[in-house]
């Protein structure tokens, strides 16, 4: 039995093999011609791609092939993507943050629904992967990222709106036992580490606020909208799991908390305003505030992990410790930067390698123990797929 | 799977390409409304130095009427009404601009003010950027630009013009080694 599941899936991946040569071919002879193929037939390629993507999709779905079914959505996803964004190159739409923004928006919508209607965990990734870029460029448009009017601290309240968002879809999927709700509870973790490891920069809390900022009605409409969406979704979401005795009085408490201490934290930002550079002198309340937050995003980390721990996922686990790689690559780097010069290059370089080498090897030993004792309280439940 | 279970999945496959297919099919009905127009008017653009135009697939256009006196009360995001008028070459130029909608027998482009210094704005239009394939060749010295008009002044692309005639863009071939 498990020798044929293993033949059914090595002939699976090299079927897949095959049919990924063969659109390779096809997509190489397209691309020769590309340019004297009329607009209207691109497009055409385009859709008709889209939609046998999706089709295979759900008919190896249907044939117990649940893997390739989902990476064939996957597919049949960024090619309904690309197709949005070759329809504006085709009638030459505008380059602007706006214009992209728009076609972002019509992209994850599409695969966001598409998401529910096939019930497929894979294609909301995507939606979710291009929510993100959309709700950033968003604002960069409403925000005219390059006449100056830009602060930091908006972008880290629609981070922790969305974070909000997130939670409150979790919940919401968790009191319906959807498998959906590990999709939104390690989003809801990527958010809020996201929206620490921006605070946790030095350059970017004094453009929090910046000097002479002023919040246009665009934004303040966007911020508006989204918040109330976010809220509503929050509070039925937890309403209803704890009706449902799916969540502990104890976790609310703690995410509220959270979210009260964040927008403390973001508000504060104002205290250090001022205008990005590199080499200026710090002042104290700077650098308090770097430090705090710095050390916020290690208790962030850290709880994070408690959180895939609790609802057994390494997936959750595996992103806080993807994360504190990160932070201590990016202090390294800062730490270069602050200590200029070369023989300060040349200590900091070295010492700082060691501090890779073994921080590499004990994160590494440190993620294979979480795993595994994630992985020996219960198989996993919950997962983003 | 069971039958029904199957019959549900291809039912639902089919839903999520109405979808799909319903919002591509809305996004190319929004970018052809203007090109169904029968308003089509030609702008001047302002000289550029042609090697500078190119960014990778697309050349970025610079209209004469991109750069216009300033209205006042105008901020920057604002939606202006630029009134044309058709020179004795058949070329639209500015007459003058608006924050009020003009009326239907106007011939108008709808753009977006994105600065305002001292007593002129730059105002984009959505037809800035014009694209084609890699290793193209066109001449882009005294180009004009012809334009469709939607009757809510919005405007798309036609073709591009050098001395009345459409620009021919010259692709280089492409071999199995390119």
């Amino acid at each position: 039995m498990v020798e044929n599941e293993q033949h059914s899936t090595f002939g699976a991946i090299v079927a897949t093999i095959g049919s990924i040569l063969i659109a390779l071919g096809i997509a190489w002879l397209i691309a020769l011609n590309w340019a004297t193929i009329p607009s209207a037939l691109k497009v055409l390629i385009l859709v008709l791609a889209t939609v046998s993507a999706y089709t295979a999709g759900i008919v190896f779905r249907v044939n117990d092939y649940e893997k390739i079914g989902s990476s064939l959505l996957i597919l049949g996803a960024l090619l309904y993507t690309l197709s949005i964004f070759l329809i504006a190159q085709t009638f030459h739409l505008a380059t602007s943050l706006q214009s992209n923004a728009f076609l972002l928006l019509l992209a994850w919508v599409g695969i966001f629904l598409a998401s529910y209607i096939l019930d497929s965990s894979a294609s909301l990734i995507i939606a979710l992967c291009e929510f993100l870029f959309w709700v950033s460029l968003q604002y960069f448009a409403f925000g005219n990222l390059f006449s100056g009017n830009f602060a930091v601290g908006v972008l880290a309240i629609i981070y922790l709106i969305v974070g909000v968002g997130m939670y409150g879809l979790t919940q919401i999927h968790k009191s319906l036992d959807h498998k959906f709700s590990g999709v939104y509870r390690y989003w809801t973790a990527f958010y809020i580490l996201l929206l620490t490891y921006v605070l946790s920069f030095q350059i970017l809390l004094p453009l929090l606020w910046p000097q002479g900022f002023g919040l246009s009605s665009n934004v303040l409409i966007f911020l508006i909208f989204i918040a109330v969406i976010a809220i509503v979704s929050s509070l039925i979401g937890i309403s209803l799991s704890l009706n449902k005795k799916k969540l502990s009085g104890m976790e609310v408490i703690g995410f509220v908390a959270l979210l009260l201490m964040y927008i403390l934290l973001i508000g504060l930002g104002s205290l250090v305003s001022g205008s990005a550079g590199f080499g200026r002198e710090i002042s104290t309340s700077l650098w308090t505030m770097w430090l705090f937050d710095n050390l916020l995003f290690i208790l962030v980390i850290l709880s994070v992990i408690g959180y895939g721990t609790k609802y057994k996922s390494p997936k959750i686990v595996n992103l806080a410790i993807a994360f504190f790689t990160l932070d201590i690559i990016t202090r390294y780097i800062g730490f270069v930067l602050d200590f200029g010069g070369q023989v300060g290059f040349a200590v900091m370089s070295i010492l700082g390698g060691i501090i890779l080498i073994f921080g590499g090897w004990g994160i590494e030993r440190w993620r294979r123990r979480l795993i595994s004792k994630t992985k020996e309280k219960t198989q996993s439940n919950y997962s983003i797929y | 799977m069971a039958e029904k279970s199957i019959h549900q999945e291809y039912q639902k496959l089919i839903l999520a390409l109405v979808v799909i297919l319903g919002i591509l099919g809305a996004f190319l009905v929004y970018v052809s409304i203007p090109l169904l127009s029968s308003r089509t008017v030609i702008l001047a653009t302002q000289p550029v130095d042609p090697f500078d135009l190119i960014r990778g697939q697309y050349i970025t256009i610079g209209y004469e009427i991109g750069s216009i006196p300033v209205i006042a009360g105008a901020e920057i995001g604002d939606q202006v009404y630029v009134l044309l008028q058709e020179d004795s070459n058949g070329t639209s130029r500015y007459q003058f601009a608006s924050l009020e909608k003009p009326s239907k027998d106007d011939l108008f482009i709808r753009g977006n003010v994105q600065s305002v210094y001292q007593d002129t704005m730059s105002v984009e239009y959505g037809i800035e950027q014009y694209f084609f394939e890699r290793n193209a060749r066109l001449d882009a010295r005294n180009m004009e630009v012809k334009v469709k008009l939607s009757d809510a002044g919005s405007a798309r692309i036609v073709e591009l013009l050098h001395d009345g005639k459409p620009i021919q863009i010259q692709y280089e071939k492409k071999t199995l080694t390119s």
